[in-house]
């Protein structure tokens, strides 16, 4: 863990710029997106219909 | 029918059914076939020394003949007393004792010695809880009590066991008793079918209910109804629909949240496809995130075509090693070029889970499922030569839990799937631009952080805030500010808790507010436990910092609470205290301080420059001074004199909070006026003594030479010495 820590020190290095600072942004609008997509597919197979709601649990 | 009081003899099967055809009334064989009885059996001789023999020599039961089952006596008076037959009132209960030689004998012998009841509980053996047995025919079990295993039996794949237990308390005619598990009841066909006994059990597991409030199955049966009637009557009972559960969960107070699972029809028409699989995985993180804060969960099943089911999860189990089904659903784990669905699945250590403990009505206490090719199995018998399994499907869960649990599980998922992704995309670009540039340094770090980041295992659960802190107590110790910064937080009642373990270890734990409004931001703070991820996360705060213009205008942001936390920069009064220290009441206000009950008040705040006359002053006089709670430098003198009245520092400050603090000298040698740091209420004990270094070099430098500035200042000694 140690080593990992001295390997990732380097990391302060990293300079930034505008140019790549816009790509950055563009990048997160499309995570965003398609996450809240996924999201969406998901809540949608979990959402209860009112069909469901009225199963009998009588065993 | 004579019962008597009590009776002592060693447990078996079939002793217990003779006791309950007595009590009930019902055909000896058909009760000794009940499918509750086998399981019960089968549970109670694996406590025995020798679990493989029919009997268990060393387990004992002793009958209490006449029991008031509170329950059962509320179920009498609505409904049973009502009937024509004539059904007893009261009921019998059975006590299990394992590592016992009890006798009827000796049982009286203790009975009548006049030892504390302490030492009289110690003799009866290992105490395994009891059965409440209803004088009604057939369906007799009103309650079980059983001491639930701390592992599993055989335990040969090192399964670890997580369970939810509550403290019952019984007096044995006197004689104090306890054990630790959830009640059980089975359904009686009348006032209970499978639903009503499972929310019996889920309301006396819930931590938001006392034992003493848990409602009958009459009450739940009847709460589970509109209140205005329609055709159909509660009782005798032919189940509850997940409506009605929903509606008798809302009824104790607690806020019910039903949740579409799987269901037969979706296993038949996507066997394969990746929405199966995400709904699986959905399912495990769902039931880890409420069941290891203690909430039991309602699980709607279909069992193969003979209807739905409901049942009671309490407890979870998981191998250390994970769960071989859940890594092939999982797919690939390198998130570069993989499409959307791995991006939005999650490593998860919910699942691990390849078992669950549920209170069955069908079957009894902390029946264990297991999953199977993403089938739940039961296993009921494990003496039957060829124990078949039967097939659970889940349907549906419905949570309950306390209504100020607001925010629920996906919101708190889909932070975490964000965080991961921004930082990785983060990761990926700078890794580009810096392998176009040849620098193989940064490339392979940045490939490493990209590994770790990947590889990281989530644990997203629900915390009781007190809980929690305990936890975090126990388990973070990189950083002492912001251990007691976390520790000192006020935290609402309940809070969700992500942390991320990489190789095992705690990397970082994310805090979320679980009571704001979905909109809200309902982050609340970060501890980065491994100083790897530390730098990771300062390159990603200083991404964020450079795009926080643009990127405040976007929609909303799952991280955007994160994100702000992370590029924020530093508030007025988080300057202020880094700067000369937190504000703090006086340690303690001098009789001589006052004057008819009012704090003496002197000084002179100074704003601007040459306020304080300080060369007309004595240069024999001390003068005091103190950083106010604005960061203002307040000046005063010193009275030390016998005679005069004391004014301290807490008369600069009128006895309110103040940061450091100390005296100010004139060194007629030097030609300096000397600031140190000797104030007994506002100092002494709070600082470290390289912390009150910087913090007068900050007041000398910020303060006195900026509002002073034809004078020389230094750090002078001090009167008393400060806390090492």
């Amino acid at each position: 863990m140690a080593n990992l820590a001295a390997s990732f020190r380097v990391l302060r290095d990293i300079k930034f710029d505008n140019m790549h600072d816009k790509s950055l942004v563009e990048s997160w609008k499309k995570s965003v997106h398609e996450d809240f997509e996924m999201q969406k597919k998901i809540d949608k197979s979990f959402a209860v219909s009112a069909a469901d709601m009225q199963k009998q649990f009588a065993l | 029918m004579q019962r008597t009081p009590f009776e002592v003899m060693p447990y078996s099967a079939n002793a217990l059914c003779a006791i309950a055809e007595w009590v009930t009334n019902s055909p000896f064989h058909h009760l000794i076939q009940k499918r509750q009885i086998k399981y019960i059996n089968n549970f109670l001789l694996n406590w025995s020394g020798d679990g493989s023999k029919e009997d268990a020599t060393d387990v004992k039961m002793i009958l209490e003949g006449n029991y008031i089952d509170a329950h059962y006596l509320d179920e009498y008076s609505h409904y049973f007393s009502k009937c024509f037959n004539k059904y007893p009132r009261d009921c019998s209960r059975v006590h299990f004792f394992c590592k016992s030689k009890l006798t009827h004998d000796s049982f009286k012998r203790i009975l009548e010695s006049n030892e504390p009841p302490e030492s009289k509980a110690a003799k009866l053996g290992d105490y395994l809880g009891y059965l409440v047995i209803r004088p009604l025919p057939e369906t007799f079990i009103a309650k079980v009590c059983l001491k639930p295993y701390d592992q599993e039996i055989n335990n040969k794949l090192g399964v670890i066991r997580s369970t939810i237990k509550k403290r019952y308390s019984v007096s044995l005619f006197g004689i104090p008793l306890s054990v630790e598990t959830v009640a059980f009841q089975e359904q009686d066909h009348v006032l209970s079918a499978c639903a009503t006994s499972s929310l019996w059990s889920f309301f006396h597991a819930h931590k938001c209910i006392s034992l003493n409030n848990v409602p009958s199955a009459f009450e739940i049966t009847r709460s589970a109804f509109p209140v205005v009637p329609e055709l159909e009557s509660p009782f005798p009972s032919n189940g509850l629909s997940a409506e009605m559960i929903c509606r008798s969960i809302r009824e104790s107070r607690l806020e019910a949240r039903p949740i579409k699972v799987c269901g037969n029809e979706m296993v038949e028409k996507s066997q394969s496809c990746i929405e199966l699989d995400l709904n699986y995985l959905y399912f495990q993180e769902e039931v880890y995130a409420y069941l290891a804060a203690d909430f039991p969960i309602i699980m709607g099943v279909n069992l193969n075509g003979k209807g739905f089911h409901a049942v009671t999860i309490l407890g979870y189990g998981y191998c250390d090693g994970g769960n071989a089904d859940a890594k092939s659903i999982k797919g690939g784990a390198d998130p570069i070029g993989a499409d959307i669905s791995s991006w939005n699945s999650l490593n998860s250590k919910a699942h691990k889970i390849s078992r669950l403990y549920v209170h069955d009505d069908r079957t009894g206490p902390f029946t264990r499922l297991l999953l199977s090719d993403k089938h739940w199995l039961l296993y009921l018998d494990r003496n039957s030569p060829s124990p078949e399994p039967e097939v659970y499907t889940p349907e549906n869960l419905i949570l309950g839990v306390h209504p100020k649990i607001r925010i629920h599980y996906p919101k708190i998922r889909m932070s975490c799937v964000q965080l991961r992704r921004r930082i990785i995309i983060e990761l990926l670009r700078q890794r580009d631009i810096y392998a176009k540039l040849q620098n193989s340094k940064l490339t392979l770090a940045l490939t490493l952080a990209i590994e770790a980041m990947d590889s990281i295992e989530w644990d997203i659960r629900i915390y009781e805030s007190s809980r929690f802190k305990e936890t975090f107590q126990q388990e973070y110790s990189r950083n002492s500010i912001e251990k007691i910064s976390i520790l000192s937080m006020n935290m609402p009642k309940y809070i969700w808790s992500a942390k991320a373990r990489h190789k095992g270890k705690i990397a970082f734990q994310l805090i979320f507010d679980s009571t704001d409004i979905p909109q809200g931001d309902v982050f609340m703070s970060m501890a980065v436990y491994d100083v790897a991820f530390l730098e990771i996360f300062d390159l990603f705060a200083r991404a964020c910092s450079r795009i926080r213009g643009e990127w405040n205008g976007t929609s909303v942001d799952p991280i955007g609470g994160i994100i702000k936390k992370l590029s924020q920069q530093e508030s007025h009064f988080e300057e202020l205290n880094r700067k000369f220290g937190d504000p703090k009441f006086p340690m303690y206000i001098k009789s001589d301080e006052l004057v008819e009950h009012i704090i003496v008040q002197q000084g002179q705040k100074i704003t601007g420059r040459n306020q304080y006359e300080l060369t007309k002053l004595k240069s024999s006089q001390i003068y005091i001074w103190a950083i106010n709670y604005h960061g203002e430098l307040v000046i005063g003198i010193d009275t030390n004199k016998p005679k005069d009245k004391k004014s301290g520092h807490p008369t600069l400050l009128n006895g309110g909070p103040g940061r450091i603090a100390g005296e100010i000298k004139y060194n007629s040698r030097q030609k300096t006026w000397e600031v140190n740091s000797s104030s007994g209420r506002y100092t002494k004990g709070y600082y470290t003594a390289k912390e009150i270094n910087n913090y007068l070099k900050n007041v000398i430098s910020l303060r006195f030479e900026i509002y002073f500035p034809d004078m020389k200042f230094a750090i002078g000694t001090e009167k008393k010495l400060v806390k090492a």
